[in-house]
């Protein structure tokens, strides 16, 4: 039974280093005393993981409203959610949020790479219509390796979350920079902002920031917070 | 299904289009939209044009449609064609800033956009603010 299940969440901060704020936390889901998610996971059958995660973003949207909330929500879908009778999942999540007091326009909805592939038109489609409520669309694991750059024309999210295997030791990795330095120029272009995930060194940092990139999310700036929003550290 | 959508383009103007050709060009489209309830802003610098037309997602394609074939530009590039929640340039039928310092922005009513209450910086965040940002700063120049 989903409702026997006990779970809470913990929040780490999105930093934009242009305005030195803390623009989003994002949602992990924690168990009672902050075990790891599968720890979670491991007491939801199948069958019921849709309506889990949906019942986990309710939970976690209250919490983050008593906390009192006064930026944006990043949140996860699990597999097959987003597309679920036509959005069904993502409408759920901005009523829950309307509820809390909070509006669509700080619901990030986060979408993984590798989920979009064979489904692009299908994304497209149901995408269109939920951008028209105000939630900001995000790709998240961008450049893990599963979709081509094309898929950006079909989906055109507004930010993606660079991949963290892409972040790690980027400093002194000529191919990984290059990787990175196309993505921002396309990303530019377009119009979509960029977030780097996952970067834990100054120097990582260090060659990101020469890239553009002013939003990131670390633990070099700020770990998960246990039911709380934490504060974030801004390298020079 | 018709909805709220933007579309924003980049092109180039032809090479003897004259200040006065470009202020026809912006009574015309302040009427027009007007009358077709699409709102936006046009940009232009050193012979490039960048247009953010917003309104019904009918409207703007049939418009879109008459904006191509019009021969005062050309190599006209559709950068971004989708929904969004609402309009950006609700008080303008057609802002129009140009980043060239010439003669042009002198002349009144041509420069109103950036010379009104609203500014680049003022605009809300989203996809038309990053990518007129992106072409003021040099991108989607047409060569």
């Amino acid at each position: 039974m989903i409702s026997d299940i006990e779970f809470t969440h913990a929040f780490q901060p999105i930093i934009d280093t242009e305005t030195g704020k803390i623009i989003s936390y994002e949602v992990l889901l924690r168990g009672p005393h902050n075990e790891p998610p599968g720890y979670v996971f491991n007491e939801v059958e199948n069958n019921n993981m849709m309506e889990f995660d949906q019942k986990s973003r309710e939970q976690a949207i209250s919490l983050a409203s008593q906390l009192g909330l006064d930026c944006s929500l990043n949140l996860n879908f699990t597999m097959g959610s987003i597309l679920f009778d036509n959005g069904r999942y993502v409408e759920d999540t901005i009523r829950s949020a309307e509820e809390n007091g909070l509006t669509a326009k700080q619901i990030v909805v986060e979408i993984l790479e590798s989920e979009i592939i064979d489904q692009t038109e299908d994304f497209s489609m149901v995408l269109s219509k939920l951008r028209r409520s105000g939630v900001t669309i995000a790709i998240d694991d961008f450049g893990s390796g599963y979709a081509g750059l094309n898929m950006l024309a079909d989906i055109l999210p507004d930010l993606i979350k660079l991949d963290i295997h892409l972040m790690q030791n980027i400093h002194q990795d000529g191919v990984r920079q290059s990787i990175v330095r196309a993505i921002c120029s396309l990303c530019f272009d377009l119009g979509i902002d960029i977030l780097a995930e996952g970067v834990e060194q100054k120097e990582e940092y260090d060659f990101l920031k020469k890239q553009g990139i002013t939003i990131y999310q670390g633990w070099l700036f700020a770990k998960p917070g246990f039911e709380s929003f934490p504060e974030a550290s801004f390298p020079e | 299904m018709s909805g709220l959508s933007h579309l924003i383009y980049a092109s180039k103007a032809d090479n003897d289009i004259t200040e006065n050709e470009i202020l026809e060009i912006l009574k015309f489209a302040r009427k027009n939209n007007e009358e077709i309830n699409v709102t936006g802003m046009l940009l232009f610098d050193s012979g490039s044009f960048l247009q953010v037309l917003e309104g019904e997602e009918e409207e703007l394609n049939k418009l879109f449609n008459t904006i191509s074939k019009d021969k005062r530009h050309m190599d006209i590039v559709k950068i971004v064609n989708e929904a969004i929640p609402e309009r950006k340039f609700k008080n303008w039928s057609m802002g129009y800033a140009s980043l060239s310092k010439s003669e042009l922005s002198r002349i009144d009513g041509m420069n109103d956009f950036f010379q009104g209450s609203s500014c680049l910086t003022d605009l809300d965040k989203g996809r038309a603010k990053k990518i007129l940002i992106a072409f003021s700063e040099g991108r989607w120049r047409l060569e």
